[in-house]
This record gives structure tokens, C-alpha cells and sequence, in this order.
């Protein structure tokens, strides 16, 4: 079913609107999850929250792409379980080893200074990625927004593991220069 | 954990979080990105290119001829002319085929052109994650291309061709966790290159297939420097015997500056650094491991790295 029918059902509220959301974005949006989260169960959840808060959502929204749209829903729920169950502990895992590649594009600053507020960081981040060439800001993506490990974006986009890491490392690097720049605290 | 430890997480989670900011557009873009930009047109191109020119070049001949058939009654001039015409098109599409390929081809080397190219002392074979490529006909590695070697090109090749991919389920770890391991962890260097920034370690903890891999960069991010040190047994397989008829490999007692200067290029700019691609073979009771260097910097740090 095309994005637009499906679109449809939700304006409706006409309940086929999940079960079509399922079928055509499910796995997409499991994944997503996965990546985050490592764990079937917990996956399985934030897919099916995913259908309910894309229910409330729509309408009053219309997305353009409703699968990035939905996927979106998914990265925040997951993420938001994981924040929830790690706050306290650090473990082992892929999303730790994320974080701690993450951690390093964060700028200095002085203690006394104010953190740059939500909106401003979001604006500032796609600013940055306006200004990557088009393979580095996709490999950027799939690393820290997809949280896809390092050797499935190799595969994906036929790149040597090597290459792969080194692009990520440098671009980081510009991350933590632009951000340094801008001023940002975090 | 220590209180700069975790304010510097907290920070990282804030940043992760605020990539669900990303624009669609960069998403989409993103998921969209074909494969076949990358590799299958140019297989496609190669594979298929000179045959497809071929074809339509008879193609324009043949309906040139066949609309010269139809036209039997017409000023035989006129046709004449309209068969030459198609003709020269033909000739000129049959000409401008392979052009058009190659400036396809190039086109698309360039997009995957990243301004963080594996260093020219890096020639690179095909990885072994991409076997599949192995089965098809001639292909350039677009990579390869960019990483035209400065150093005087060597023959021999390891298992994975002249990658730097480690055989193996290769995993992430600290420099640390690659000392401990058995028999390769007292080959990995303890200093890297002045020059160099530490990018990443990984391994291969597999009993009797130890291997690790360090990653550097030089100080403006564009070159690429490893080390691989690998257990590779108790034999000497024949790519390492090849290595070693080629002066490129050298056991490790007769390991020497001499022949760092002997395998390395001078880098352009700094006549104290150079470029190369050598390995040194350690023997221990059982094993023989193999401390290859791929980089560039001054003999006494090759040296000290290799030791």
C-alpha cells in the first residue's frame, strides 16, 4: 500500500492504518529499534508504541515520508528505554561504544557557561551535516543515527571496514571543531 | 565511574539524542543511497559496455539499411545521404559509447572520493568482506584507485589480497585487551607514529588466528597508517615466502634500519619521513607472527614501532 493510502487510514481513523503501518514499516522500524536496544523484547515494544504514537500523531501531521517519519518515532522510544534502563550503569554493548565515540565530539567549554538549548543543538547538528559531502554524512547517519554497527555500513555501502572507521573518525573530529566554533556547550 | 567520565557520556547521550533532529531530507538521502552508484553501474559499464556499443552500433546500420529498402522508388541521393548520416551517427555514438562510459566511470570514482583517502602507501586489493567481487570480471576497486601507491610497488599479497582486513570475526578493543592476547599480544606496538593520531584497535581473538589491526591518521586526517600483526602459524605460507623473496618481508634478526630505507619512499615535502610497506617476522616456539607496517614516518619511528 502506497504511503499516501495508509496516510489516508490515519485521517480516517481507520484502524488498518497500524496493520498497513506494520506490514510495509515494521521491519524497518525493528530494526531501528535493535540497534538500539539489542533485545527482541524490548524491540518488539517500541515497535508497537511506535503504531500508538503515530496514531495520536496523525492527524493533525501528514508527513512527507512516512517511513522516516515512523522511524523517527522508534529511535526516540528506543533510545528513550535505553536512557531509562543504563542511566545508572555502564555495561558493554553497541550503543555504549557509540556514546563513547560521540562523547568525543564533544567541545570543551567552561563549567559557568549555559547549555545550548534542544532546538539550537538540532539546528546546529544539520548545519554541520549540510556542510558533508554526501558519503560522509551518510555514513555519519547510519553510525550515530541508525546506531548500525561499523561492519554493516561497510558492507552496505561496499566500503572497507578501514575506510569506514577513518571517515567516522574524521568526521567527528570536524564535529567536535564545528561545535567548538559555534560555541556550543552541551 | 569518574565524574568527567560521566559528565562526558551525559553530554554524548544529549548529542545522540539530538540527532532525531536530522533533517529529512539527509535521512532520505541516506536511505535512498543505491549500491548501485557505487559498484554495480561500473560492473554493469565494463561488463557489458563494449558489447552494448557494438549493438547499437548495429542496430543504427541495420535500420538504416532496412529504411533504405523501403524507400525503393525514392531519389536514390536522398537515401544515400540518409544512410551516411546514420551511419556517421552510429559512428559517432560507437565512438562516444566508451567515452561515455569512462566519464560515467569517473564521475562516479570521484563522488566516492573522500578527502580522507587511504594513505598512497596503502595499495589496496579487494577486502576480503567483498568476495563477491572477486567473481567479477576486472573491476577496478574505486578505493584503490584514489590510493595510488607512491611506494615502489611489491607483489606480494596477504591472505585478504593488499587489504588491511584481519581474517576472522574481527572485533573492537582496547590497546590494552590486544597486548593480552597469547601469542600476538607481545608484538603490538607500544609508541605509534609522532605524526599519527590514534584512530582505532581491533582483533581476531580466535585460538591460533590472533591477529590485530591499529589504525592511525596523520595530524591533518588524510592518510591512513596501520599495523597488522598476525599469528600465521607454524609453517611460512607461500604469500609470505613471496614477501619475503621480494625483500618487502624480513625475518626479524636481520630487521634494520637499512632496510626500512630500502623499502620506504621519501615523502614528498619532509625528506626525513618515508613511505612503506614492510613486514617483520618474529618466531617464537610454535608460531610465526607476522608485524606488518603500512604508513609513512621517519625510519627511527618505523623502527621502534617494529621492534
Amino acid at each position: 500500500m502506497k504511503d499516501t493510502e495508509i496516510l489516508d487510514l490515519y485521517w480516517q481513523r481507520n484502524e488498518r492504518a497500524i496493520e498497513e503501518s506494520q506490514k510495509s514499516y515494521g521491519n524497518y522500524c525493528y530494526s531501528i529499534a535493535f540497534h538500539i536496544l539489542h533485545t527482541k523484547e524490548d524491540s518488539e515494544e517500541c515497535v508497537n508504541d511506535t503504531w500508538m504514537k503515530a496514531w495520536n500523531a496523525i492527524p493533525p501531521n501528514r508527513p512527507n515520508r512516512l517511513e522516516l517519519f515512523l522511524g523517527t518515532i522508534t529511535r526516540n522510544l528506543s533510545f528513550d528505554r535505553w536512557k531509562h534502563k543504563n542511566a545508572m550503569k555502564r555495561g558493554n554493548g553497541e550503543m555504549e561504544a557509540t556514546l563513547d565515540e560521540l562523547a568525543e565530539c564533544v567541545p570543551s567549554a567552561f563549567s559557568t557557561e549555559e547549555a545550548v538549548e534542544e532546538a539550537e543543538l538540532k539546528r546546529l547538528i544539520n548545519c554541520f551535516l549540510g556542510m558533508l559531502k554526501e558519503q560522509e554524512r551518510n555514513v555519519f547517519l547510519r553510525r550515530y543515527w541508525y546506531a548500525e554497527e561499523v561492519s554493516e555500513i561497510a558492507k552496505r555501502y561496499d566500503m572497507k571496514l578501514n575506510t569506514v572507521k577513518t571517515t567516522l573518525f574524521r568526521v567527528r573530529g570536524k564535529l567536535k571543531v564545528y561545535l567548538e566554533q559555534e560555541g556550543v556547550v552541551l | 565511574m569518574s565524574e568527567q567520565l560521566n559528565e562526558k557520556r551525559n553530554e554524548a547521550i544529549r548529542l545522540f539524542g539530538a540527532m532525531s533532529g536530522v533533517e529529512e531530507e539527509y535521512l532520505a538521502a541516506c536511505e535512498d543511497y543505491k549500491k548501485a552508484k557505487s559498484k554495480g553501474v561500473i560492473v554493469f559499464m565494463q561488463k557489458y559496455g563494449k558489447g552494448m556499443a557494438a549493438v547499437l552500433c548495429l542496430a543504427v546500420l541495420g535500420a538504416g539499411f532496412v529504411s533504405m529498402q523501403q524507400v525503393a522508388n525514392s531519389d536514390k541521393a536522398a537515401v544515400d545521404m540518409d544512410f551516411a548520416m546514420n551511419a556517421a551517427t552510429a559512428s559517432q555514438e560507437c565512438a562516444e559509447e566508451p567515452r561515455a562510459e569512462a566519464e560515467m566511470e569517473e564521475s562516479l570514482r570521484e563522488e566516492l572520493m573522500t578527502d580522507g583517502a587511504i594513505s598512497n602507501s596503502a595499495v589496496s586489493g579487494t577486502a576480503s568482506e567483498n568476495k563477491e567481487i572477486s567473481a567479477e570480471p576486472e573491476m577496478p576497486n574505486p578505493e584503490s584507485i584514489m590510493q595510488e601507491s607512491s611506494v615502489p610497488a611489491k607483489d606480494y599479497v596477504d591472505e585478504n589480497g593488499r587489504g588491511d582486513d584481519l581474517k576472522g570475526i574481527e572485533e573492537e578493543m582496547t590497546l590494552e585487551a590486544a597486548k593480552e592476547l597469547a601469542v600476538v599480544g607481545e608484538y603490538v606496538p607500544d609508541s605509534w607514529p609522532e605524526n599519527g593520531v590514534f584512530v582505532d584497535v581491533s582483533g581476531v581473538r580466535e585460538t591460533g588466528a590472533e591477529s590485530v589491526k591499529i589504525l592511525w591518521m596523520d595530524n591533518d586526517m588524510q592518510e591512513v597508517f596501520v599495523v597488522k600483526v598476525e599469528n600465521i602459524g607454524e609453517d611460512l605460507p607461500e604469500w609470505v615466502q613471496e614477501g619475503i623473496r621480494q625483500d618487502c618481508v624480513v625475518q626479524r634478526d636481520e630487521f634494520s634500519k637499512e632496510f626500512i630505507v630500502m623499502n620506504g619512499k621519501a615523502s614528498s615535502g619532509n625528506a626525513d619521513i618515508v613511505e612503506t610497506d614492510i613486514g617483520v617476522l618474529h618466531e617464537n616456539s610454535s608460531n610465526y607472527v607476522l608485524v606488518r607496517f603500512r604508513g609513512k614516518g621517519t625510519v627511527e619511528q618505523i623502527w621502534e614501532l617494529l621492534q
